[in-house]
């Protein structure tokens, strides 16, 4: 972005003359639109969350009690709740697998590294319902391929879906194939933003690849890491379509995540000013953990 | 020295064999589906699991096509939508970028910051009062309201915004000299410029919407408007046809529009998606 700073204020340089009202046809159309569906929505859900509506006749305000009553209805608390041990969880396999292939492809000595590349990321652009089907039908107990495979090491027929803990393992574990390729990209990245100086100096002290690994790409890494972190916590408090189509949110509500218990909550059951303050909630605690992106991003180069 | 040789092979031995293990998880559940979609609907589940078809069957298909709503009504609304959304948001989004980058006007900071406040906000998260709001508009349960919502892509601005800096003032400059009017000079001198941007931008976004789900989800009651992922959805409740042979078939058709999207333009894809997905 060089050109930015070596661009003159104006004033100090001579523009020729133009016809300053035809910024309007670049700029209305993105702001009516921007306006109307996205900052509207915004003081909307605001405005509505202090009230309660049914969705006809008028609102009745109610100030904070929609805020506080989603920390008292155990079902709300559930689903955050559900949220987070399925979002750790998501991250927990996702993360690691994806430096490890991003190790794997920045790897020297590795062939082909286009195919296992592609082959890596391909999950990525595959719509989560299909992700979801796929993996209900190798989750499925009887002749699932999974259980068939763990039978063969002496493991019996896992209910897979059928209960809360190993449901919500499954949703993690198809959460996480998907997004892989994703952050295996970040952590390439940032694998190639490291001078090879580095390792060749410490080829030459002797030092092995694990060391390398632990004294220079870790540490070398960690704004990277940081950025994945946020940026894959992000999309997992946004769960919704795997669950929905692989559990419907069950069992016992196991897998119900905010997203699903927000829209059941709004479009389902019509409690609009209810749903609107569990909007607001997560749109503010995803909007605070965004900025810390571009806190830790800006400080780059 | 032979040792040494021993300790090579090893070495890449091992890293080939243990990327090719992942390789091959990461891609078995798609083979799995692809194999499937070729599979009766006894077969899907025979046991003990075999991999692929035999003999192997176009049924699924041809009853895909034969459903009271034809699948490629549900294929076409897919297509149309994406279509749409693509074009509008890569226009829309790239001129409110394109004025954010080479001219100075009142309100620009105030726009620019709302711009930043959007791409904090995940949309999803207010798809209840944005479902309000086009109930109010009258547009629920319209293709309409698949498409306008997104046009205005505030990370789209913003991308745009940073690339178009980078391309040099003097082109405009020479076109005004030239008479040009200022959208003209966008259109037929500026925008060639960005072509990259554009495209990185529209395969991202194609994949983001052929694969989007909760709004059509939220937003749509009439079976004849649904998009492919919710129409896999219905497939799913539907307790007559919950068939895996079936689901599968009708899943690869979902996704193939994507992978070949994803495979065709690689290069572009991966340096969009790094920057554009706000997933």
């Amino acid at each position: 972005m060089g050109l930015f700073n070596a661009k003159l204020k104006p004033g100090r340089k001579k523009y020729y003359p133009y016809n300053r009202y035809s910024i309007l046809i670049f700029v209305l159309p993105f702001v009516i639109l921007y306006l109307v569906f996205r900052i509207w929505p915004i003081l909307y859900a605001g405005a509505l969350s202090l009230h309660e509506w049914q969705g006809l006749g008028p609102w009745n305000f109610v100030g904070f009690q929609n805020y506080t009553d989603f920390f008292s209805d155990p079902a709300g608390v559930l689903s955050a709740g559900n949220t987070i041990i399925l979002a750790i969880g998501e991250m927990a396999i996702g993360i690691p697998l994806g430096f490890m292939f991003a190790l794997l492809i920045n790897n020297r000595r590795l062939p082909m590294k286009g195919v296992f590349r592609t082959i890596y990321f391909i999950p990525r652009v595959v719509a989560l319902p299909v992700g979801a089907i796929i993996f209900m039908a190798l989750f499925q107990r009887q002749y699932g391929v999974v259980n068939y495979v763990l039978a063969h090491v002496g493991i019996e027929a896992i209910p897979w879906l059928r209960e809360p803990g190993w449901a919500r393992l499954a949703v993690m574990i198809t959460r996480s194939w998907i997004g892989i390729g994703f952050t295996m990209i970040y952590f390439t990245a940032g694998l190639q933003s490291i001078p090879v100086d580095f390792y060749e100096a410490s080829d030459i002290d002797g030092a092995n690849g694990l060391q390398q690994l632990i004294y220079i790409t870790l540490p070398m890494l960690r704004r990277v890491s940081l950025f994945v972190l946020i940026i894959t916590t992000v999309g997992a408090f946004q769960l919704f379509a795997v669950p929905y189509m692989m559990t419907g949110g069950g069992p016992r509500r196991a897998t119900t995540p905010v997203m699903m218990y927000m829209l059941n909550r709004g479009i389902s059951a019509g409690q609009y000013g209810y749903a609107s303050a569990i909007s607001i909630l997560l749109s503010a605690f995803l909007a605070v953990i965004a900025a810390l992106q571009f806190r830790f991003g800006g400080r780059e180069r | 020295m032979t040792i040494d040789r021993m300790r090579f092979y090893f070495k890449n031995g091992s890293l080939i064999l243990v990327a090719t293990i992942f390789l091959i998880l990461m891609a078995f559940p798609l083979v799995w589906m692809l194999a499937g979609a070729f599979k009766s609907g006894v077969q899907v589940f025979s046991f003990p699991p075999r991999l692929l078809p035999a003999p192997p069957t176009v049924e699924n298909f041809v009853d895909l096509l034969q459903r009271p709503i034809p699948f490629q009504v549900f294929f076409m609304n897919s297509t149309v939508v994406s279509l749409f959304h693509v074009l509008g948001a890569l226009f829309v989004s790239s001129m409110m970028g394109y004025a954010l980058a080479k001219y100075q006007f009142r309100f620009s900071k105030l726009l620019f910051v709302l711009i930043l406040l959007g791409m904090l906000i995940p949309i999803q998260v207010l798809f209840i009062p944005m479902f309000l709001v086009a109930r109010d508009l009258g547009i629920v349960n319209t293709r309409i309201a698949l498409v306008i919502p997104f046009i205005a892509h505030p990370l789209g601005a913003f991308l745009f915004r940073q690339y178009m800096m980078g391309v040099p003032d003097s082109i405009i400059e020479s076109g005004r000299i030239d008479g040009a009017s200022e959208f003209r000079i966008y259109l037929q001198l500026f925008s060639p410029m960005v072509g990259p941007a554009f495209a990185a931008f529209a395969v991202v976004d194609f994949v983001e919407v052929w694969n989007g789900f909760v709004w059509p989800l939220v937003v749509l009651s009439s079976q004849e408007l649904f998009t492919l992922p919710i129409f896999l959805h219905t497939l799913i409740e539907d307790p007559y046809s919950h068939n895996y042979a079936l689901l599968f078939a009708a899943a690869t058709m979902t996704v193939a529009p994507a992978v070949l999207a994803f495979i065709g333009l690689q290069r572009k894809f991966v340096a969009g998606f790094t920057i554009v997905s706000d997933k």
